[in-house]
Order: structure tokens, then C-alpha cells, then sequence
């Protein structure tokens, strides 16, 4: 069952990826066209998925909705998993007073609330792309740092890894060699777990005004532009969060199936 | 009555890239009252036989064939229906005692457990526990019930494991390797512990080994297998071998001087005609590579090889 | 070839080694035997540098191999060697065998010799397509038999057996140990073979040591 699901999440974020990269191809309108007539005009030959207030097309804004979410989510997470793993590395490896360190500094992010820290930050930088990015990479690179800590410690008590230092190898041959390749199942694991939060963050601050701005089509900017109309037009608000719903959901899912997929290796026969 | 009997019984463990076959068509009778022994070296399929009787295979294994035990076929048996009379029946001491004891547990909570099938009066499970461990050793019994498995030494745990096995009264009791990984003075202690087992009015025992100087000072009647068949199986098998491989394998004792025996044992995925020794036996013929032998009775012993075939 | 004079090594309150002394003659098979718990695998540790004892000297080629720093040791540490009884746990699960036997040729800057690993491989009674497999995808006698050719490849000169064969079948333990003393005798190398196994230890050793409550006798 896992399995099947599995290889659905796969199918279905190639379809949204190959969605948002293509969408100026796919989309029937310019997102932001405004067709004065049709302001919120329901579901029409037209415009299948309906316009909003200000009449601009939904499906176009949905295909584009993804596009700056999903490029922002996976940038800060690669960004926040470089510096925590290196950083998780270097203090699980060497140990003594660098890991000291290190972990102090962790567990200073650590102790804040992720949500309301990234919104700290986000609401000090200002709005904007860029700025995002470092909020939301400034308060979870700490979380990976801790996790990928715990694995290097746990790999490092190996007694494959002692072999190493009286066959000769320099730590920095440890690390890249063997440390890192052992480590890095959980590490991937970890990093589509974490596209899944940081998207969700992401509609979070956008919905809040801190993130991505109108008129940018993006999912979050359009929930947010539907809050005073969506008990009379419930799809502005259907839409868009369906189309988080699911891609968050296959990503989880992913993430799951791929646990099951790198188990399958250390499971033996009789 | 109690008997196991094996039927043209095989187990496959099928994978995408190979199809593993641990146990080959095996036609068996493991005879009650008696401490049958298995012996063989790793991958020869002893316990994956031995599993397949207590119905333990992982889900992926495929088998096929009957085993029958009181004229029941067990393996037609539903797997709850089976667990609640397997457990009855049967007793398990597993390879490793400080794995198959829970560590966050008390001693007297998994006596509970185990008993939980014939007994729910817990004043009397703690009288019999008591009783049992006395029995196997144990000055203090009541200090040892309060105690949790890490405060027990390897062999007190074996000990631990084997009062749980027992104190259900079960009519089979099954031990996996239980020499495995002890020092040599504790295994003189699991030989007299095993030997213990008639007084408990448990007279029939399976004993999978790969220790041939235990399965000789234990067992009545000893089964060697190799590459998933038995080849030699009697009273005498160990101090009288005469399959090739038997002798081979004891003559790898250290204290038999450690002859080598050449050769590899065939991968359980490959299939042949002929013998599955034949490809390091010393007296191997024609006939080997042709045809594959059947267990033939010489002395008192079946022996699967063609040295022994007297054209019956 | 090596001596070990006045070893003592404590863990905590817990006294491991005391004053343990021996010398390894050149081109023989010293055993070492004691019960689990005796500290034969710290023993082997420490003259393999990985821990440093409280006290002691350990004195290989003139030089007191205790007091060197990393450096200064990396020059020693290809020429001691040692096989362990588990030796599935001491290949890397994520790499395959073949890269790991050649790896620490790599470390020591020494050249693949192909014709080398051809013989070895043919001397231990090893197909060649195991160099292709995981470490999990083999059995214990074939990659017990590639961590004695991993450490081969460096031509150490002493080579600790820690009780190699313990987890293998008896077959293969003769098998095995029947290669380690044709390879000791032609190139004339010393053994330090750590054991439990009185039967093995005779049949396998010029001279036993015993150890026992952490001393030698």
C-alpha cells in the first residue's frame, strides 16, 4: 500500500513541477489579466476554475501559484540542511569543546518557536524573496544540525569507522567517505520532510503579508486575497489550499516511501 | 501421538533477483520422547526448519507441503489458531536469551505473560516460578523474579528464558543455538540445564546446533543437514559418521586436529541434479553429478549418499 | 619484534590491564587467551594505537610506539595490523567490497598491485565477483577472508588475530586459520592471535600467554 501511494507522490509532484516550470505554456490567461466582466464568475467555459474579485483567471493563478512557493521551499531547505549538516558533522565528529560549542548554539534556536521566530525574523527583514529565504533558513538549519549531530554520533561508534584510522585513512577521508554516505539516507529523509514544513511556513508568512506579495500569483497571496469573499465564493479559498494540501501531503507521503525504500537495505534474508 | 512429521516440506524465501530454497523437500520424523538434535553450519536451513514448526517464518517465506503434529496438518492451521495451540504445545528458547527477554520488564512480569494462556491466579504463577527456578539453579528465586534481565549474567539469562519455556508445561520444547556465543564454562551449564528438562516432565526437545561436541553429550538421535536436506541422521551419527560430510565436518574440530574440508557449500539459490555434497566430496563418482541420492539405511543410520546404496 | 613492558590500563575504577609484559618474537605465533572480560581486545587496541595506556612502553623498531603523537605514528601503524572477530561490522555497508579492500592502499600511498589482489583472492579460495558485492550480501567466511586480504595488501608485519574465527562455522575456521599459517610461514610474519579456544590455540601457536584478572601468567 505504502508502495503504491509512494510512487503516486512521486507522479503527482513531477506533474506539479512540470506544471509550474511549463506554466506560461499551459496556462490559458496571463495570471494577472483582469477580465472586468467576469469578475467572480464561477465555474464558465471561460474560465473553468473561475475568476476572483478582480477577475483574474484562477487556473492560470493556480498554475503559476506554485511556481515561487515551491522555489523558495526547496532553496531554503537545501540552504538550511548545507550549513546544519556541515555544522551537525563537524560537532558529532570532532566532539569536545567545538561540539560544545556548536550545540549550544543549536539549542539557542532550538528553544525558540519555530513559527513565531520565523516570523520574527521575516517581520525584521521586511518583506520580499530574499528575505524569506534567511528567515526561514535562520530558524531550521539548527534542526537539521541536531538530527545529522545524533547520526554522526551513532555512525561514528562503528567499528568500521575505528578500522579506518589504523588503515590509514585522515579524518577529513572518514568524513567524505564513509560518514557522509552512511548518514546520507536519513539526511534525504529529513530534507523532503522539511520542503513539506517550509512550504507550509511559507503560505503561512505570505498569508500574513510577510512573504510572497501581491500581485504575485502564489496559492498563499491568493488564500489571503479570498478572505473577505469566500463564504459567498468558497472555490477562492478550495482552490488554492488544495493545491498546498496535496503537494505538501505528497511530499510527506515521499518522504515515508523513501524511509521504506533505504530500509529495505539493511534488511537480510534468513 | 506428538510426533512432528514432515511431508515433502520446503521453504522458499523469494526475493525480486533470487529465489532462496532453505529447506528441501524434506520428508522427516522428528519422534517424540526423545532430544532430537539438527546440526549443521550456517545456511544450511536448521532453523528456518525449526521456525517453520513453531509457524515463525517471516511472511515472505513460501511454503510448501505438510507438517502434521497429532495428526493435524499445522500448516493449515489459521496463524491465530495456530499461535493458541502452539503455545500450548510447544516452548521456544531463542538463540539469543539477552534479546528474547524484554529489557523493561521484571523477571515476574514475563513469567505473567507467559503463563497468561493456562494460568491467571497470580499468587500461584509466582509459586511455580519460584518452584521452577529453584529447580534450575537459582538460590534466591524471589530476588531473581525482581530483577531485570541486564542485572543477569548470560547464563542466568539462558536459565531465566528456559523456567519461562517450561513453566507453561508445554509437550515440545524447541532451543535455537542456545550455545552460541558462551564462554566455555557456561556451556557446560546449558548441557546439564537442557539434560534437566525430563525432570520437568518435558521429554521431548528439538535442539538446533552447530556444536557437535553438545549435540553428542545431549541429544538420542542427532539429523545433520546441509545445503536444506538431512543427510545423516541416527543414534550414533557423531561418534560413527559415514556421509562424507559428516566425517568432514567433524574432523574440522579443533580437537579432531582441523582438517580442512575444501570447497564451499552450494548457494541454496542453485538447483542441480546430482548430490548438493558432491562438489567437495572425496569420493565423489559419476553417479553423483547424475542422480540425487536418497537417505539409505545402513547400520543404524539413514545416510543420503550413494556409498550406502545397496540396491534395495 | 615488539615488546610490551608494564602495561597498565584502567576504565574508571575498573582495572583492565595490570602490568602486562611480553615480547612478539619475529616470525612466530604468540597466542593470547583469557576468558571474555580479561582485556584482550584492549590489549590489541592499544598497540594499535587507538587507546594509550596509563603507563607501559610498547617498543617497535627502537621506538616507543606509546608516546607518538598521530604524526609520528602514521609511519608504524601500516606495518601492525589486526583482524577482529566481526569483521562484517568493520566494512562500510555503504560501499562495496572491492573499494573498501583497496581504500587504505590509497591512505598509505601504495600502488594497487592487480596481480596481487589476483593471487590473494585466488589463495583464499574467493570468487572475484565478490569484490562487486555489499558487505551484507556475502557470508561470514568470505568477508572474514577479505579483511585478512585487506590487510594484506599493506604487508603489515604484525598481524593481531582477535579471535578471527569465533563466529564462523567450523569448517571454515579450518579452512581460514589453515591460510593464515601458510601465509605467516611464507613471508615471515608475526602473529598475535588472541583466542578462548585452548583446542585451537595448541594447534595454531608456537607459545601461549595467559591472561587472566587482567594480568598475564
Amino acid at each position: 500500500m505504502n508502495k503504491i501511494l509512494g510512487k503516486l507522490s512521486i507522479i503527482v509532484l513531477i506533474i506539479i513541477l512540470l506544471v509550474s516550470i511549463f506554466a506560461n505554456i499551459i496556462s490559458p490567461y496571463d495570471p494577472n489579466f483582469q477580465d472586468k466582466e467576469n469578475r467572480l464568475s464561477g465555474f464558465t467555459q471561460e474560465h473553468k476554475l473561475g475568476t476572483d474579485p478582480l477577475g483574474r483567471d484562477m487556473l492560470s493563478r493556480v498554475i503559476y501559484g506554485g511556481r515561487s512557493s515551491i522555489l523558495i521551499g526547496v532553496l531554503a531547505t537545501l540552504v538550511s540542511m548545507t550549513i546544519g549538516s556541515g555544522m551537525g558533522i563537524i560537532s558529532g565528529y570532532f566532539g569536545g569543546r567545538l561540539d560544545k560549542f556548536i550545540t549550544s548554539i543549536t539549542n539557542i534556536f532550538q528553544a525558540l518557536p519555530q513559527m513565531a521566530f520565523t516570523i520574527a525574523i521575516a517581520g525584521v527583514l521586511g518583506p520580499g524573496i530574499k528575505n524569506l529565504i534567511l528567515a526561514l533558513v535562520i530558524s531550521s538549519w539548527a534542526g537539521f544540525s541536531r538530527i545529522v549531530r545524533a547520526e554522526v554520533l551513532k555512525v561514528k561508534e562503528e567499528p568500521y569507522i575505528e578500522a579506518m584510522v589504523y588503515l590509514g585513512s585522515s579524518d577529513l577521508s572518514i568524513i567524505l567517505f564513509h560518514i557522509i554516505p552512511n548518514i546520507m539516507p536519513n539526511i534525504i529523509i529529513l530534507l523532503t520532510t522539511r520542503i513539506g514544513r517550509s512550504l507550509l511556513s511559507i503560505a503561512a508568512l505570505s498569508f500574513l503579508g510577510l512573504g510572497v506579495q501581491p500581485p504575485n500569483p502564489d496559492w498563499s497571496v491568493m488564500i489571503n486575497d479570498a478572505r473577505l469573499y469566500y463564504r459567498s465564493y468558497p472555490y477562492l479559498i478550495v482552490v488554492p489550499g488544495f493545491s498546498i494540501f496535496i503537494t505538501i501531503l505528497s511530499i510527506n507521503t515521499l518522504g515515508d516511501y523513501l524511509r521504506d525504500i533505504f530500509d529495505i537495505r539493511s534488511e537480510e534474508i534468513i | 501421538m506428538g510426533d512432528i512429521i514432515f511431508e515433502d516440506f520446503n521453504v522458499n524465501f523469494e526475493t525480486r533477483k533470487q529465489n532462496v530454497k532453505s529447506v528441501r523437500d524434506m520428508n522427516l520424523t522428528i519422534k517424540s520422547h526423545k532430544i532430537t538434535g539438527i546440526v549443521g553450519e550456517s545456511g544450511c536451513g536448521k532453523s528456518v526448519l525449526s521456525l517453520s514448526i513453531l509457524g515463525l517464518l517471516p511472511d515472505y517465506a513460501k511454503t510448501s507441503g505438510n507438517i502434521y503434529y497429532d495428526n493435524k496438518d499445522i500448516t493449515a492451521l489459521a496463524n491465530r489458531v495456530r499461535e493458541k495451540y502452539l503455545g500450548r504445545e510447544f516452548g521456544y528458547i531463542s538463540q539469543n536469551p539477552s534479546e528474547s527477554l524484554s529489557p523493561i520488564r521484571k523477571i515476574r512480569k514475563q513469567f505473567y505473560e507467559s503463563l497468561d494462556l493456562v494460568e491467571k491466579n497470580k499468587a500461584e504463577i509466582e509459586k511455580k516460578s519460584i518452584e521452577i527456578l529453584k529447580e534450575l539453579g537459582f538460590e534466591k528465586p524471589l530476588e531473581v523474579l525482581d530483577k531485570y534481565p541486564f542485572q543477569l549474567s548470560g547464563g542466568q539469562q539462558q536459565r531465566v528464558l528456559t523456567g519461562i519455556a517450561i513453566s507453561s508445561s508445554p509437550r515440545w520444547i524447541f532451543a535455537d543455538e542456545p550455545t552460541k556465543g558462551l564462554d566455555e564454562n557456561i556451556k557446560k551449564d546449558s548441557l546439564e540445564l537442557f539434560k534437566k528438562l525430563r525432570s520437568f516432565g518435558i521429554d521431548s526437545t528439538l535442539v538446533i546446533t552447530h556444536d557437535i561436541d553438545f549435540a553428542k553429550n545431549l541429544c538420542d538421535e542427532v539429523m545433520v543437514m546441509y545445503s536444506g536436506q538431512i543427510v545423516e541422521m541416527g543414534i550414533d551419527v557423531l561418534d560413527n559418521p559415514k556421509h562424507p560430510y559428516t566425517k568432514g565436518f567433524i574432523e574440522s574440530m579443533p580437537s579432531k586436529g582441523m582438517k580442512i574440508m575444501e570447497g564451499k557449500t552450494l548457494s541454496p539459490t542453485e538447483d542441480i541434479r546430482g548430490c548438493r555434497f558432491a562438489n567437495r566430496c572425496g569420493c565423489k563418482t559419476k553417479r553423483c553429478d547424475l542422480e540425487s541420492p536418497k537417505l539409505y539405511n545402513y547400520e543404524n543410520s539413514q545416510v543420503r549418499c550413494f556409498l550406502y546404496d545397496k540396491g534395495e | 619484534m615488539i615488546k610490551v613492558s608494564n602495561l597498565d590500563k584502567s576504565f574508571g575504577d575498573k582495572k583492565i590491564l595490570n602490568d602486562i609484559n611480553f615480547t612478539l618474537k619475529s616470525g612466530e605465533i604468540l597466542s593470547i587467551v583469557g576468558d571474555s572480560g580479561s582485556g584482550k581486545t584492549t590489549l590489541s587496541k592499544i598497540i594499535l594505537g587507538l587507546i594509550k595506556p596509563d603507563r607501559g612502553q610498547i617498543i617497535y623498531e627502537g621506538v616507543d610506539l606509546v608516546n607518538l603523537g598521530k604524526k609520528d605514528f602514521k609511519k608504524y601503524r601500516k606495518d601492525i595490523q589486526i583482524i577482529s572477530q566481526n569483521p562484517s561490522s568493520f566494512f562500510d555497508p555503504s560501499m562495496k567490497l572491492g573499494r573498501s579492500v583497496i581504500e587504505p592502499l590509497k591512505n598509505f600511498k601504495l600502488k594497487l598491485d592487480d596481480e596481487k589482489l589476483k593471487d590473494l583472492i585466488e589463495e583464499f579460495k574467493l570468487d572475484e565477483k565478490v569484490l562487486a558485492r555489499y558487505p551484507h550480501q556475502v557470508s561470514g567466511g568470505e568477508i572474514q577472508r577479505l579483511s585478512i586480504i585487506r590487510a594484506l595488501l599493506l604487508e603489515p608485519k604484525i598481524l593481531i588475530l582477535d579471535e578471527p574465527t569465533s563466529m564462523l562455522d567450523i569448517s571454515v575456521q579450518a579452512q581460514i586459520l589453515d591460510i593464515l599459517k601458510r601465509i605467516q610461514v611464507d613471508k615471515n610474519m608475526s602473529y598475535i592471535f588472541i583466542s578462548h579456544d585452548m583446542e585451537v590455540v595448541e594447534i595454531f601457536s608456537d607459545r601461549v600467554l595467559n591472561l587472566k584478572n587482567s594480568k598475564l601468567i
